[in-house]
């Protein structure tokens, strides 16, 4: 076979096979299969939530291989799939190379980091409705809003609908209570107990059991509302719905963030007057003003207040944490450089920081989109 | 084929121990799903890759990988020697790329893209000069016949001995032979005309990682 080739056309044939083996792309194929893999060994458990990653045919009976990740019973294969799950029609990769396990980032953008106790599923069998399953465990949660897609995320029979925010979703299976910890956005629950689809702001906790009792929604320094109207005082606000209540003048801007009162925020900065908040208004206050500027669509207004967070409080946690944001603003605005270099100095300021694996898929997201 | 196998498949790391090939093909004959599901966790890197390496980046590759385990599923009872079930396998990935390489062609021919390729999911790449090579690599493929482009995918990406190239590719081991003289010569030929390639052939034994000679 080699009698006709010279040594140098053999160092050149082993060039180009090394060359077509790079092009192989190993990872990628095993969080494919790894995926697929799982799901064949888990099987369906209920009719909900689990996706066919494939289907085999055999004489006539359809053998359906769920998407299923069960970090419990399968410790070894649960890892694998840690490291990389590829649900169909989306991109999983290991959200940081250095803590892989339980970390999934979606060719969205968005990003689910598993506890190490949880187990979920994963059903993308509908590109735009994509729907993750907490099977049980607490799971965190950034989903980012593109394309229209609607992420819901199931915690036994709540449900929880999301556009665009980020989230701590609990379930403990074997008491049938579901907590859920808002730390970004906002989110519609429903559920046992709970009237309707009931919101959940930035800086609220909902608790709900299916074994009875009112479900509680709590707002950061607030005292517990019942969630359902039995439980709520006559007049109060219905935390449930969502209301933006009067803004009181004593609230910090963080509280009225917490509970949607993003205008009263853009409000209060303004009458001091805006550039006088800018330079002189604490962290706190620039951080949620950057906040309520944000979900409110007013990227300009954001992108000066975190600046301003950056530039006067360098070397605190939110100084650190504006410059993500600031990633993530350019990038809703279509700003992919800025934001790959923003998500960039994230992470050189803070490798193992609140937002490092958002920041890496960020990164990994912009610098694709601005390569196109 | 053991050393693409060993490279590629995923090792089984279930908490028991794995059941053997045959044992699998004759459970999956007789409907185990679970036999299926152990094939597919077992093979579906060896088969996904045998179609990478022969077509490049194709946004059907997830089909195409599980087309061929369908193929394998609906005709599994007809398998009499469950032990060369990776061999089977490989060999229908091959005949699925082939297939696969004249659709192209006949997409080539009537115009959906020019160069009959779609455009590419975006990926981050890795190196740019690498990925850009490999464009050309595979671009460069596509004017090979492909019979002799599959030989030398086999041979010299996936590192398969000759005999498993003529098993793979349906041919006596003299008909390999000269299939693999002559795709690889060609495939010097178009890639030393290739400026994107030069930089990887002169760099030939800096790239090379112990592939086949």
């Amino acid at each position: 076979m080699t009698s006709e080739l010279s040594e140098h056309d053999l160092a050149d044939l082993r060039a180009l096979g090394a060359l077509g083996r790079a092009g192989l792309d190993d990872k990628r194929d095993a969080a494919w299969v790894a995926a697929t893999e799982l799901a064949a060994g888990a099987g369906r458990r209920d009719g909900r939530g689990l996706a066919l990653a494939t289907a085999f045919t055999l004489a006539g009976a359809a053998a359906a291989l769920a998407l299923f990740v069960n970090r419990p019973a399968a410790p070894e294969r649960t890892r694998a799939a840690a490291v990389a799950a590829a649900p169909l029609g989306y991109t999983v990769e290991p959200a940081t190379p250095e803590a892989p396990q339980g970390n999934y980032l979606f060719a969205d953008g968005t990003t689910v980091a598993a506890g190490a106790d949880a187990a979920i599923a994963v059903d993308a069998a509908a590109a735009a409705r994509p729907r993750v399953r907490i099977v049980r465990g607490r799971v965190r949660v950034r989903v980012v809003h593109r394309d229209g897609r609607q992420w819901t995320f199931h915690a036994g029979p709540y449900d929880v609908r999301v556009t665009g925010t980020a989230f701590d979703l609990t379930w403990d299976a074997a008491a049938g209570r579901v907590a859920l910890h808002m730390r970004e956005g906002v989110v519609e629950v429903r559920g046992p107990g709970l009237d309707g689809a009931t919101p959940v702001r930035a800086g609220q906790d909902l608790a709900a059991s299916i074994a009875g009792g009112a479900p509680v929604l709590t707002t950061a320094g607030a005292a517990p509302t019942g969630a359902s109207p039995e439980e709520r005082p006559p007049g109060s606000d219905h935390a449930g719905r969502g209301h933006e209540t009067a803004p009181g003048r004593g609230e910090s801007w963080r509280g009225l963030v917490g509970r949607g009162a993003f205008a009263a925020v853009l409000g209060q900065a303004r009458e001091r007057p805006l550039s006088a908040c800018l330079s002189r208004c604490s962290s706190d206050e620039l951080r949620a003003l950057g906040d309520a500027a944000r979900y409110s669509r007013r990227p300009a207004l954001a992108v000066r207040a975190l600046e301003a967070l950056r530039r006067r409080f360098p070397d605190t946690a939110d100084g650190t944490a504006a410059i993500f944001l600031l990633g993530r603003t350019a990038e809703a605005q279509g700003r992919f450089r800025d934001a790959a270099a923003w998500y960039a100095r994230y992470l050189e300021d803070a490798p193992t920081g609140e937002f490092s694996v958002e920041a890496a898929a960020g990164r990994a997201r912009a610098a694709a989109e601005a390569a196109r | 084929l053991a050393q693409a196998h060993s490279r590629v498949a995923g090792a089984d790391d279930g908490a028991v121990a794995p059941r053997g090939d045959v044992e699998l093909v004759h459970a999956a004959a007789a409907g185990d799903r679970a036999a299926m599901a152990a094939i597919w966790s077992r093979y579906a890197r060896l088969v996904r890759s045998v179609l990478r390496a022969a077509l490049g980046r194709d946004g059907e590759l997830d089909d195409l990988t599980q087309d061929v385990f369908l193929r394998l599923f609906r005709t599994v009872a007809q398998i009499r020697d469950g032990a060369a079930l990776p061999a089977i396998l490989t060999r229908m990935a091959v005949r699925r790329a082939g297939m696969a390489l004249r659709s192209r062609r006949v997409r080539a021919l009537v115009t959906l893209t020019p160069s009959a390729q779609l455009p590419e999911v975006a990926v981050v790449p890795p190196d740019l000069d690498v990925r850009r090579a490999l464009a050309v690599l595979y671009r460069l493929l596509d004017r090979v016949k492909p019979r002799q482009r599959m030989a030398f995918v086999l041979r010299d990406i996936l590192g398969m001995d000759l005999a498993e190239v003529a098993a793979a590719l349906e041919l006596s081991d003299t008909a390999a032979r000269r299939a693999l003289t002559e795709g690889r010569k060609r495939v010097l030929r178009l890639a030393r005309h290739e400026p994107h390639l030069g930089p990887f052939l002169a760099a030939g034994s800096r790239h090379s990682d112990g592939g086949a000679t």
